[in-house]
């Protein structure tokens, strides 16, 4: 067990790692209990599951299957890890471990998990009741058949570990780590957070905006949330009301302007420097709904980082509203040319110098996938040129080629790196 | 302690083979079937090792006494194929645990390969693990109405159970 995942050893953290088990192997480690201590408590370990093994058989069977012994396991691991978790300091947790024996540290931490399912089911009320106008479908099943299985299905006795139930819709801050009834709690706080910031928004505004990012936006997994905050954000920047939503042509390049002579850590500051303007503008005083609009930032300078580069800022925060009123993406691969046609366009297209210029005549001309496939063969863009068509090409174009396309290649390369920047 | 809390068969202490062999024989000898320490030590370590092959755990005694005490007064049992026969029993009594889904209980399971034991299989230990037991686990996994080739069944418990269907 790697010991320096513990900060302040021999004091281990128990907010740090979810896992009662590291946190006895690392206590032990640390000394703070004994080789002897930690035997009874595998000992009394073991006779709760035993317990918890004829409950699960419904007294009929005194056996299972290891399987079944691990996840019943786990759960008493889990509801003695929330209630080691619940004490306030390190000397208390050790007290705890060597004073109470497994089974009332079970019973506690089982007590802990009832009442926060409480209040989990009281914050899904609340999401229920602020969820936005406008959502996708992931949110609707998350927030619907989803959690709803989670309360239905829930053991916190035998199961208290799981998660019964498709949490599909996608949120920043949840982490890998945490599992159960923990999982939900916080995934609800953060939904109950996100959900009130998007109802600042007009829908109809909110609803254009995600039309300009894709015309099926609605099965997409996207967060709602990143997207209205990383346009506000733009906003403040461009000097306009964050409500608006809207960034045009001029305030990209007002952005582009902006953003492209300053250094990284500058560029950092300057976007935490709008969030917090955004949060005076709209009003929010939820300290905690700020720490967490901070994660999206943090991803959000890296993005503006590679958009600069790539000149992709307009993806990042496009005039969406233009795009939106053109009719949603229908790919329609016609005919391939003859050869001979293929031959003399290409002759063509090595005419012009210039790379936007055979950019734009294979963007107006070709309009088979084959054809476009076999061009790019030919090496008619050069490494970074390949950028200048990709620019003329929607999301979805880029990612349907992205798709299309066989083996690894430059330009395929090239694609890739571009589709991260947007 | 094991590493991570995992999970491995145990090992009985010595007193609880003294005391299992004291257990069992004090109900089998009046059926002229008694087991010695050594062959309980035997019994025990097929029970782990079985338990260990199969991917199971037990939390109680394992299943020799419950095998023996329903065995017993099998007209196909003596002392001289005691022990083997009872090691085959335990093998096939958790295989047919995993087979079954654990939806059958220990104690209906046991009488239920008692019943076919002594019924049709008149004995044969092979008969009774690939066909009657194997024909009732696939009934019970892929939950088809009857299992048409059973024993009358003098049970009441099984009935309307897993017989559904079957012209009494």
């Amino acid at each position: 067990m790697d010991l320096k995942a513990y900060p302040g050893f021999p004091e281990p953290s128990m907010e740090k790692r979810e896992n009662f088990e590291d946190y006895l192997m690392a206590a032990a480690a640390g000394g703070s209990l004994s080789a002897k201590e930690l035997e009874r408590i595998s000992q009394q370990l073991m006779e709760t599951l035993e317990r918890m093994v004829i409950k699960f058989t419904s007294y009929e069977s005194s056996s299972v299957r290891v399987e079944e012994a691990q996840t019943l396991l786990r759960s008493v691991s889990y509801q003695a890890g929330i209630f080691i978790k619940s004490c306030r300091s390190h000397e208390e947790r050790i007290s705890a471990l060597k004073t109470l024996s497994i089974q009332e540290i079970c019973s506690q931490g089982e007590a802990i998990i009832k009442r926060k399912v409480k209040a989990a089911a009281h914050l899904f009320e609340l999401v229920r009741e602020t969820a936005p106008d406008i959502h996708t479908l992931a949110y609707e099943e998350t927030t619907g058949a989803g959690i709803g299985d989670f309360f239905r299905y829930y053991d916190p006795v035998l199961k208290a570990q799981e998660i019964p139930g498709m949490i599909d819709y996608p949120l920043k801050g949840i982490g890998t780590t945490m599992t159960g009834i923990e999982y939900i709690h916080k995934y609800l706080q953060i939904l109950y957070m996100e959900n009130q910031f998007c109802n600042l928004f007009d829908p109809q505004r909110t609803e254009m905006l995600l039309l300009g990012y894709d015309a099926g936006w609605k099965d997409l997994l996207i967060n709602q949330f990143e997207h209205l905050l990383i346009n506000a954000i733009g906003c403040v920047l461009c000097e306009k009301a964050p409500l608006e939503l809207r960034i045009t042509a001029d305030d990209i390049s007002f952005l582009d302007r902006q953003l492209q002579g300053m250094e990284k850590n500058d560029r950092h500051t300057m976007l935490l420097g709008a969030l917090i303007e955004l949060w005076k503008e709209l009003g929010i005083r939820n300290r905690q709904m700020l720490q967490h609009a901070k994660l999206t930032i943090d991803e959000l300078v890296v993005r503006v980082d590679a958009a600069l580069v790539t000149n992709t800022l307009d993806k990042l925060f496009g005039d969406f509203f233009a795009a939106s009123d053109a009719e949603p993406d229908k790919f329609i691969d016609t005919q391939a040319m003859s050869d001979e046609d293929f031959r003399a366009f290409l002759n063509m297209v090595t005419d012009y110098e210039e790379p936007k210029d055979r950019a734009r005549l294979i963007y107006e001309n070709i309009h088979s996938m084959k054809d476009l496939l076999d061009l790019f063969q030919t090496d008619c863009f050069v490494g970074e040129e390949y950028r200048s068509y990709f620019r003329l090409l929607n999301r979805s174009e880029l990612l349907l080629i992205d798709q299309e396309a066989g083996e690894e290649t430059e330009w395929k390369n090239t694609l890739k790196n571009y589709l991260f920047g947007l | 302690m094991a590493k991570n809390f995992e999970i491995a068969p145990f090992k009985m202490s010595e007193a609880l083979i003294m005391g299992l062999t004291e257990e069992c024989n004090e109900y089998t000898k009046r059926f002229g079937l008694v087991l010695t320490p050594d062959e309980m030590r035997q019994l025990t370590e097929t029970n782990r090792q079985v338990l260990q092959n199969i991917g199971r755990i037990d939390f109680g005694r394992g299943a020799i006494d419950r095998i023996a005490k329903e065995f017993c007064d099998s007209p196909y049992i003596s002392q001289y194929n005691y022990v083997e026969t009872m090691q085959e029993l335990i093998e096939i009594f958790y295989y047919y645990k995993n087979e079954t889904l654990d939806e059958i209980p220990d104690d209906e399971l046991i009488i239920l390969m008692k019943q076919y034991f002594d019924g049709e299989c008149m004995g044969d230990i092979e008969l009774l693990k690939d066909r009657n037991l194997e024909y009732f686990a696939r009934n019970i996994r892929y939950g088809e109405q009857a299992y048409e080739g059973s024993v009358a069944s003098e049970r009441e418990c099984f009935k309307g159970q897993y017989y559904e269907g079957v012209d009494e």
